[in-house]
């Protein structure tokens, strides 16, 4: 079997054709005002930014986010289910029961850990 | 696609490890102090429940199905797959307790990691479609990440955690690629369907493509060079329990999925494979083997000895056949027991010593005989030495090289074996001539006695009887890869 991949081709086309499309069209029609240095900066408004933004990211927020993934996905998952859960009877239940006692594990582990404290 | 339903009864190993892992978790987490008693106890757990599931895949013996709408495969293949990283798995738990007590490192919080990882080498053995088989790989890489870096506040592991896991995910990127390409020209994901898909015919030169960056990112787990750059640093920095399992049960199971992909989905592609993997196989025992011979590390010269074991392992594949494919499969189980053998002695004289050189090993042979004489029987067998397992395991593999017409490459790789001679045996000399350094008698627990001891009798008794094994494997080949 050879899908037919030409379709997939037109793609970029598309895709580079609307931005080129869209921007010419507003360089087009948008006010040129003068450049001073305010109208260049990053936020025209608001508070001017201070240092540089490479900034070392604390490992904290990393942890957080994992932890946060960790009931992102649960939800993701028990979504389908709940709505589903008629249909598919007993069986499905137990095996979602277990997924959720799978990740309170993970979860207990990090509270326990102190992965939820800010150091 | 008819692939057979769900059916978790052919599960029980992995269900069982899992468990265990998540039970040993929540209890090492519910557990307070730090007692040498409690943390060997969640050691022993997961020896056990290694005993148990190697059981449990033990009866699955013969059954040659696939479950799970062929996702998922359980055949002989599997099921010696299955036994050989729950060996690896078992071991390293057993002598893991010393190392871990003395670096603060809780002992349940590697078990736990242990059992994981071994779950998704289970499952790679079985992998019958590239979803399985990703995720299952995943699964041992995500383990191998924490267990690498496990020692909190060190920053050698660290370093070496960093660069695993960034060319680890090098490697998943560069075959998900080539997963991707496979995909877009077959439709289907699954393992048997590709063969089928393309027919009798020339392949595509994309799946040509793919097939070798599947190659690329398998290669990097199993120390294919140029793709091993990482192993060393990565053995130096790691603990010496983690790097046992990693060398042998991470590259066991992923010769498992390497068996199952080219033996058996990319088989009529051979001739897009075969003459890179062949050359490829050569240039990493060369390496592998030129490599450890100035080593003054042995966590080092043991890297550079899984490169060349690989090199052996990787020209059995090219080779094919399946007498090809059963000497991967006898060559990974001996080479599983020597190199946890070989790393158990290591993980106790290291301790002692506070460095892992070689020069530390001097007058092992008066500090501890029964040290010294498994870590002579593990080189020894790893060097090919009759009549220990390794001998055989190197006969098979350049016989099935022979049987499959490949006389020069079964010629350079057994001139290039001949090396590996000389830097095992300058470590025994050193073991066994050198003056000692220091003469307190080296001490290790029980468990650690026990895994010496396993790998003493699996080093001799693979070698001197290997009919059984080596007919396990033939029975399994025999059986098909799908």
């Amino acid at each position: 079997m050879q899908p037919d991949l030409t379709g997939l081709a037109v793609y970029p086309l598309v895709v580079v054709g609307f931005t080129a499309l869209a921007m010419g069209a507003a360089w087009l029609l948008r006010p040129k005002p003068r450049q001073t240095a305010l109208k260049r900066s990053t936020y025209e408004s608001g508070i001017p930014t201070t240092g540089e933004t490479w900034v070392r990211f604390r490992m904290s927020y990393y942890l957080y986010a994992l932890v946060f993934v960790v009931f992102d996905v649960e939800a993701a998952f028990l979504y389908p289910w709940a709505v589903a859960l008629h249909q598919l009877g007993t069986f499905a239940f137990v095996e979602a029961i277990l997924f959720i006692l799978i990740l309170l594990v993970g979860w207990g582990y990090a509270w326990k850990e102190g992965a939820l404290e800010w150091k | 696609m008819d692939g057979g339903a769900m059916n978790f009864a052919i599960l029980w190993p992995e269900i069982i490890t899992s468990g265990v892992g998540v039970l040993v978790l929540a209890v090492g987490l519910l557990a307070k102090g730090e007692t040498l008693q409690r943390s060997r106890a969640a050691a022993w757990v997961g020896v056990l429940a290694t005993v148990a599931a190697a059981l449990a895949a033990w009866n699955l013996q013969g059954r040659n199905l696939t479950a799970f709408f062929g996702g998922y495969r359980l055949d002989d293949l599997a099921v010696f797959f299955k036994i050989v990283v729950l060996l690896a798995a078992g071991m390293t738990l057993l002598f893991a307790p010393d190392f871990l007590v003395r670096h603060f490192v809780r002992p349940s919080d590697f078990t736990a990691l242990v059992l994981f990882g071994v779950t998704g080498m289970m499952l790679l053995a079985s992998a019958l479609d590239f979803i399985t088989l990703y995720i299952s790989l995943e699964l041992i890489s995500l383990s191998f990440y924490a267990l690498i870096a496990i020692q909190k506040g060190e920053v050698r592991p660290a370093e070496a955690g960093l660069k695993y896991l960034l060319l680890s995910s090098l490697a998943s990127a560069v075959m998900l690629y080539g997963m991707s390409l496979i995909y877009g020209l077959t439709g289907s994901t699954y393992l048997e369907a590709i063969p089928k898909a393309f027919g009798s015919g020339q392949w595509p030169l994309l799946a040509g493509v793919g097939v070798l960056f599947i190659l690329a990112g398998l290669g990097l787990k199993v120390y294919l060079v140029p793709f091993h750059m990482w192993a060393p640093d990565v053995y130096e920095g790691a603990p010496v329990p983690t790097v046992a399992f990693l060398a042998t049960g991470s590259s066991a199971a992923t010769l498992a999925v390497i068996l199952r992909l080219f033996e058996g989905s990319f088989a009529a592609a051979g001739g897009v494979w075969v003459p890179v993997l062949l050359v490829l196989a050569i240039v990493t025992m060369g390496v592998g083997n030129l490599m450890a011979l100035p080593q003054t590390n042995i966590k080092r010269l043991l890297a550079y000895s899984s490169i060349a074991h690989a090199g052996y392992i990787l020209l059995a594949v090219a080779a094919g056949g399946s007498s090809g494919a059963a000497a991967v499969m006898y060559y990974t189980l001996l080479y599983a027991v020597s190199t946890i053998a070989a790393f158990a002695v290591v993980s106790v004289y290291s301790q002692a010593a506070g460095s892992s050189d070689i020069q530390d090993l001097a007058g092992l042979a008066r500090r501890s005989p029964f040290l010294s004489f498994v870590m002579l029987a593990a080189f020894a067998s790893l060097a090919g030495v009759p009549p220990l397992a390794g001998f055989m395991a190197k006969f098979t593999v350049f016989a099935a090289a022979v049987e499959a017409g490949l006389l020069v490459p079964a010629g350079l790789g057994l001139v290039i074996s001949v090396i590996s001679i000389y830097y095992y045996f300058q470590v025994i000399r050193v073991m066994y001539v050198s003056e000692p350094r220091e003469s307190t008698p080296l001490t290790f627990g029980w468990g650690t006695r026990v895994a010496l001891l396993l790998g003493l009798a699996g080093i001799l008794l693979l070698g001197v009887f290997p009919g059984p094994a080596l007919h396990m494997a033939q029975t399994a080949v025999a059986a098909g890869l799908f």
